[in-house]
């Protein structure tokens, strides 16, 4: 099934996580406020901040980790050891959007529109850490 | 990787300091290392094991990427700003989880069972926070950085967070 063009409210969307504790908490199941955090800028690769994510929409459990073995983890050479999975819908309520962006692949795409200030940034991590779900990859667990 | 030392790791002690940026670096953390071990365990407590976990992160969070999404370095500076305020955290305040950020700092968060965070970090010359009480109770900010814990950031760990990351 094709995904549309513009991300909707009701879609899935995953952010791979790649380390424990910084990113999540494998014994309380808390995934960070850091977890869905952008990098700095690093101006002239990157200019602005945005976070990875891919739209995760009528994949199954097997189809997603394929996806992030193949696209997210092969490229950085690192083990993905969860993911945390959130609606579009509570992304786009705090004012971030997810800007479709089909390197490496078709369902890859950036949430933007982080804020300048850091504490606002910090609080958008943290509303987002706590609207999303932790599914912790099995095949990786002992990395953990 | 624990960097809890006692006087019978002598060897680490007769490292020289050499002229590399890096090995400053490593020299740094490992005198503080070492000046932190010597400190009775009376006055460490979770204290001691904070700081070692913050050691842990320095060292695994000192390349670029760490997180696999281009994270900047934890720097020498964001550790020993969080060691103090390790130090300076009153002995009735919960126990924080020590999580470095993808800026480069180091934060200590705070997580109830009912979904209540609190984050703060040292960046530059302030300390960030930001919190999430309850559903119409969000609270951010920040104050200048003066090595010990504004009243403010205190009063809420007191008010919402007294049985943390338990």
């Amino acid at each position: 099934m094709p995904i549309p063009e513009k991300v909707e409210a009701g879609e899935s969307i995953s952010r791979f996580l790649f380390f424990t504790p910084g990113q999540f908490n494998p014994r309380t199941k808390n995934i960070t406020p850091q977890a869905f955090k952008p990098a700095n800028p690093k101006p002239p690769e990157r200019f602005g901040r945005q976070s990875s994510v891919y739209r995760t929409q009528n994949l199954n459990e097997v189809e997603i980790w394929e996806l992030g073995d193949e696209f997210v983890a092969k490229k950085r050479d690192l083990p993905i050891l969860a993911r945390a999975d959130i609606q579009a819908e509570k992304i786009f309520t705090i004012d971030l959007e997810i800007i479709p962006d089909t390197r490496p692949h078709p369902r890859h795409a950036n949430i933007v529109n982080w804020p300048n200030s850091p504490e606002a940034r910090n609080m958008k991590g943290i509303l987002l850490s706590q609207q999303a779900t932790l599914f912790v990859n099995g095949k990786n667990e002992q990395s953990q | 990787m624990s960097f809890a030392l006692t006087d019978s790791f002598l060897p680490f002690q007769s490292l020289e300091l050499g002229q590399s940026d890096e090995s400053k670096k490593a020299f740094e953390v490992e005198r503080q290392a070492i000046s932190h071990a010597r400190e009775p365990l009376s006055q460490g407590g979770w204290k001691r094991e904070l700081f070692d976990n913050a050691i842990d992160l320095y060292l695994k969070c000192s390349k670029e990427s760490w997180d696999g999404y281009e994270a900047s370095p934890i720097t020498m500076k964001a550790l020993e700003q969080t060691s103090s305020l390790i130090d300076s955290l009153p002995p009735w305040a919960p126990k924080p989880d020590i999580i470095p950020t993808p800026e480069g700092e180091i934060s200590m968060e705070w997580h109830t069972l009912s979904k209540q965070v609190l984050s703060a970090y040292p960046k530059e010359e302030h300390l960030i926070y930001a919190a999430s009480l309850g559903p119409m109770n969000i609270q951010y900010g920040r104050f200048p950085f003066k090595e010990s814990w504004p009243e403010e950031i205190l009063l809420m760990l007191k008010k919402y967070f007294s049985h943390a990351n338990s």
